[in-house]
């Protein structure tokens, strides 16, 4: 292996300490400017933080059932409460973040890469190409979203991953129309012309000069479907397609038995209509956010 | 690249990119039609049927019984009932058709209870019949009397005169006679009935009219149980040229549609609005005019358990039923609203079947070692904890729902938990079975579970613990109602768990028996019994003396326990019924009041505000 020389060494230094420092940077006009977003992204990384760390992070096992411990309401022992089996919430909370953060990323990575794939293609190839990938993506969206998803899950089973593609496949129309429409006024740029003038390829016109511009939608698109998939996956789940028992999951916890004991011991279901009510909400606001700071309209808009 | 052959590309992509996610998946069984009678909602465990005990047993007189009217055995309280008025109660599931006799639905029977009449009469006044029981009463039959010859194998009915069948066309009020008997029972062991009364019927031999009033029914061998079949609402009355109108085609029609509707009951059927109500008023014309009292019956069709109890806390319903309602919210519910009026008219007891099974004709649990091992392994105690904050019934084979005809002694049961030593000393045996069956090391096992019920979910998550421990894991597979009812119903499966009512005539076992035990029977769903057990099942159904007949159940239960077919489960605990006080003259005897039929139910008019 090749030894990195004393410049080479300083370079890099000065390198990661120019991007730490504007990265900090950026951090603390973005939190300066848009506190509520900033929050969203802050508690929302906390709900991720304790979701991939869940083992360490949760008090107890989340599938250890304690009989005598059935429906108990919250003491200090368990700060949610225990669950119909004795389980204990906070603990099965934490473990359920875990299967809907992985449901709703798998979701959004597979909408938004097909979705920008069409899209850019759709945009950039138009006529007859663009003619039938919007008529396709048309007779999607005449399905509601959650009947597809209902319908694919049905088909491939009831699992995480397979939710997560019933959802990432229900969301695929909205995200081809979004990245299509950025890309289609992205095309009418006059470096893009410059590209074809100099005998660019189709492939590195559309991933070197479309792409990049596009990225800003895509990732605003991201973090807003993203409080979508969790909503899906915990609807699908609630419903009893979606993520199945003994797993922890929110919106599983949510039906079944905290509806039919909901009289009795309301915190088996206020417990996990919060933590989806507050990671759906952080990531919106941060969503959000970004997308003010990220569309240049909008940051004009912001200045008035 | 050319233009057309990146889109291709970028397809192509696409396409790979959402089968490698979903190549592994493992396919869902294409939902199939589930049986009809199972793919009602499941009601609530029922019943309201006689004992035999109350019922004139065949055998235990020489050669001659004679029935004759007896209004009253028993002392009723004097009260003063007050006619006209209307009873509100919900109605959990509106039916599907109102041809019960041909596929069961206990939405269904609920129609012909307040429509129409049995060859027999079942008294349920409150006073006179004790909770979940009723008695065997000429007077309230559209038979004054009837005989028992040939030691219990000929019955001769003679019919009321002047019964009527409602004025509604094509029936038109015309005279109930022998011959509608006849059609009737003909079409209830027919070709196309349901599968819940072949135990009623399937030792009928004949059925004629003697005359237009008398009727004979030979039977193969004395029918314990017989007259109380003929008393369910299930077996009443429905009319013959109502559904030879409706289909033609067969000689036993059809009474798929409200048109056809038309009884010889207290009640009429005005109207019928699928998932919106039932409404039904007195009939006019009715044989004994004392009945009804009341002018009419409102029932709103309220699936969710919360909005029914909404509405019957806003007294918008007279009568709470707890379909959908979770045992520990009833209980709630009784306490919250006793001090503000709300009556209990005693309890009813569950005699519902909650059943965790192998597939005994697969392997491994064709060896009773093993199933054996799976009946110790289990404490059920820990499920009663959780689904029913241990006030639930550790379940026999014949749970006490079915009073005397259940074992005494359940302590004396193969496995039973009497205590945390027995238990553990449970499981060491099941270790050593299941060593001597040649299971050793990590076992794996698939549980398929109705996606309907979440009490079964919860029964196996609690096992999968304490299986656990023991090195053996049960996966859970949980699939939609109607791919499970296909699986069960063609012996599809391994181990699996389901809820379901036992039938109408549940206090007296033989219906249950019949349907779920013997060989072959048509909810045999784990190949369970053998040659001994169909013996005993037998015996018991054609034995008239009651202690003899018992003695046969109780053998019945300890050998099934001992040979682990099925692990009986544990069921809800004795549920208190709520109603206002303006309402008179009701006694529960079912969680959904399935088998009431409110001609004796009056309302106070002082009292309703």
């Amino acid at each position: 292996m090749m030894q990195r020389t004393g410049y080479e060494g300083t370079l890099a230094a000065r390198l990661g300490g120019t991007l730490l420092r504007r990265s900090s940077t950026t951090i603390w006009h973005f939190s300066k400017g848009k506190p509520l977003g900033a929050f969203g992204a802050a508690v929302f990384l906390i709900i991720v933080f304790a979701a991939v760390f869940a083992t360490w992070v949760a008090p107890y096992d989340p599938y250890a059932i304690t009989p005598k411990l059935s429906m108990a309401t919250p003491s200090l022992q368990h700060w949610l409460g225990n669950d119909l089996l004795g389980r204990d919430m906070l603990s099965r909370i934490i473990h359920g973040g875990r299967y809907s953060l992985v449901a709703a990323t798998l979701a959004v990575s597979i909408g938004i890469t097909a979705g920008s794939l069409l899209g850019i293609t759709s945009a950039w190839f138009g006529g007859k190409v663009d003619l039938f990938f919007q008529r396709v993506v048309d007779s999607m969206q005449a399905i509601p979203g959650i009947l597809l998803a209902i319908g694919i899950v049905s088909v491939l089973g009831p699992d995480i991953r397979n939710v997560a593609i019933a959802i990432g496949i229900s969301s695929i129309a909205r995200d081809v129309r979004i990245t299509r429409s950025a890309a289609l006024s992205i095309k009418e740029n006059t470096y893009v012309d410059a590209a074809v003038a100099i005998g660019s390829s189709t492939r590195r016109i559309m991933f070197r000069h479309i792409l990049p511009n596009v990225l800003p939608v895509i990732i605003v698109v991201i973090t807003i479907s993203f409080g979508g998939a969790i909503l899906a996956e915990t609807s699908l789940s609630f419903l009893g397609v979606g993520i199945q028992p003994p797993l922890p999951s929110w919106g599983a916890m949510l039906s079944g038995n905290a509806a039919g004991f909901f009289q009795v011991a309301p915190h088996l279901a206020i417990a996990p209509g919060i933590a989806i009510t507050a990671v759906v909400f952080c990531v919106n606001v941060f969503g959000d956010a970004l997308r003010d700071v990220l569309d240049p309209r909008l940051r004009g808009s912001q200045r008035r | 690249m050319s233009k057309v052959g990146f889109p291709i590309l970028v397809l192509g992509l696409v396409l790979l990119l959402a089968i490698s996610c979903g190549g592994g998946a493992e396919p869902t069984p294409a939902p199939a039609v589930a049986p009809t009678a199972t793919s009602a909602p499941a009601p609530a465990p029922t019943t309201a049927a006689p004992t035999a005990t109350t019922a004139p047993a065949p055998g235990s007189t020489p050669t001659r019984v004679v029935a004759t009217p007896t209004p009253t055995a028993t002392p009723i309280p004097v009260v003063k009932e007050v006619r006209g008025g209307v009873l509100r109660l919900s109605q959990s599931y509106p039916p599907t058709h109102f041809d019960c006799a041909q596929e069961f639905l206990s939405s269904c029977r609920q129609v012909w209870g307040y429509m129409s009449d049995g060859l027999v009469g079942l008294d349920t006044r409150p006073g006179v019949a004790k909770v979940d029981e009723a008695v065997l009463d000429a007077s309230f039959g559209l038979a004054e009397s009837w005989e028992l010859l040939d030691g219990g194998k000929t019955y001769i009915f003679r019919l009321r005169k002047g019964v009527k069948w409602q004025n509604v066309a094509p029936m038109n009020g015309r005279e109930f006679v022998a011959d509608d008997v006849v059609w009737n029972y003909q079409r209830r062991k027919g070709p196309r009935a349901g599968w819940q009364l072949i135990g009623h019927f399937d030792s009928m031999t004949s059925v004629k009219a003697i005359d237009k009033y008398t009727v004979e029914i030979k039977l193969e061998a004395p029918l314990a149980p017989f007259l109380t079949y003929l008393g369910w609402v299930g077996n009443f009355m429905n009319p013959k040229e109502a559904a030879l109108l409706e289909d033609p085609s067969t000689e036993w029609g059809s009474h798929k549609r409200k048109e056809s509707a038309i009884g010889v009951g207290p009640f009429v059927l005005k109207e019928f609005v699928r998932d919106g109500h039932m409404i039904w008023e007195r009939h006019p014309g009715y044989w004994n005019p004392k009945y009804p009292y009341l002018d009419r019956i409102e029932r709103p069709i309220i699936i969710d358990g919360q909005t029914r109890i909404a509405a019957f806390k806003t007294r918008q319903l007279d009568i709470m039923d707890y379909t959908n309602v979770q045992a520990a919210q009833s209980r709630a519910l009784v306490k919250e609203l006793t001090p503000l009026g709300a009556l209990t008219s005693g309890v009813a007891q569950s005699v519902g079947w909650h059943w965790l099974a192998p597939n005994s004709a697969v392997k491994p649990f064709d060896d009773k070692r093993v199933r054996q091992a799976f009946r110790l392994i289990m404490d059920r105690r820990d499920f009663n904890q959780t689904e029913y904050q241990g006030t639930g019934e550790l379940w026999k084979p014949l749970p006490n729902g079915f009073g005397h005809w259940s074992y005494p002694q359940p302590e004396k049961l193969f496995g039973w938990e009497v205590d945390d030593a027995t238990v553990a000393k449970n499981r060491e045996k099941a270790k050593a079975l299941l060593a001597a069956a040649g299971l050793t090391g990590p076992q794996k096992f698939e549980f398929m579970i109705n996606a309907r019920y979440t009490a079964n979910q919860n029964q196996v998550q609690v096992y999968q613990q304490q299986f656990r421990a023991l090195g053996i894991e049960l996966v859970m597979k949980i699939v939609e109602t109607a791919v499970w009812f296909e699986r069960v119903g063609t012996h599809d499966f391994v181990l699996s768990a389901g809820t379901s009512s036992v039938g109408g005539a549940g206090v007296d076992p033989d219906e249950y028996l019949s349907n779920w035990w013997l060989i072959g029977a048509g909810r045999n769903y784990g190949n369970w019994g053998d040659q001994h057990s169909d013996e005993l099942i037998r015996a018991a159904r054609w034995e008239s003396d009651t202690k003899k007949r018992e003695a046969l159940l109780w053998e019945w239960q300890e050998y099934v326990a001992e040979q682990a077919w099925a692990w009986p489960q544990v069921g809800s605990e004795s549920t208190p019924q709520l109603f206002w006080p303006w309402v008179n003259g009701y006694q529960a005897h079912s969680l959904q009041q399935n088998d009431y039929t409110f001609r004796h139910t009056w309302i106070d008019p002082k009292l309703r505000k």
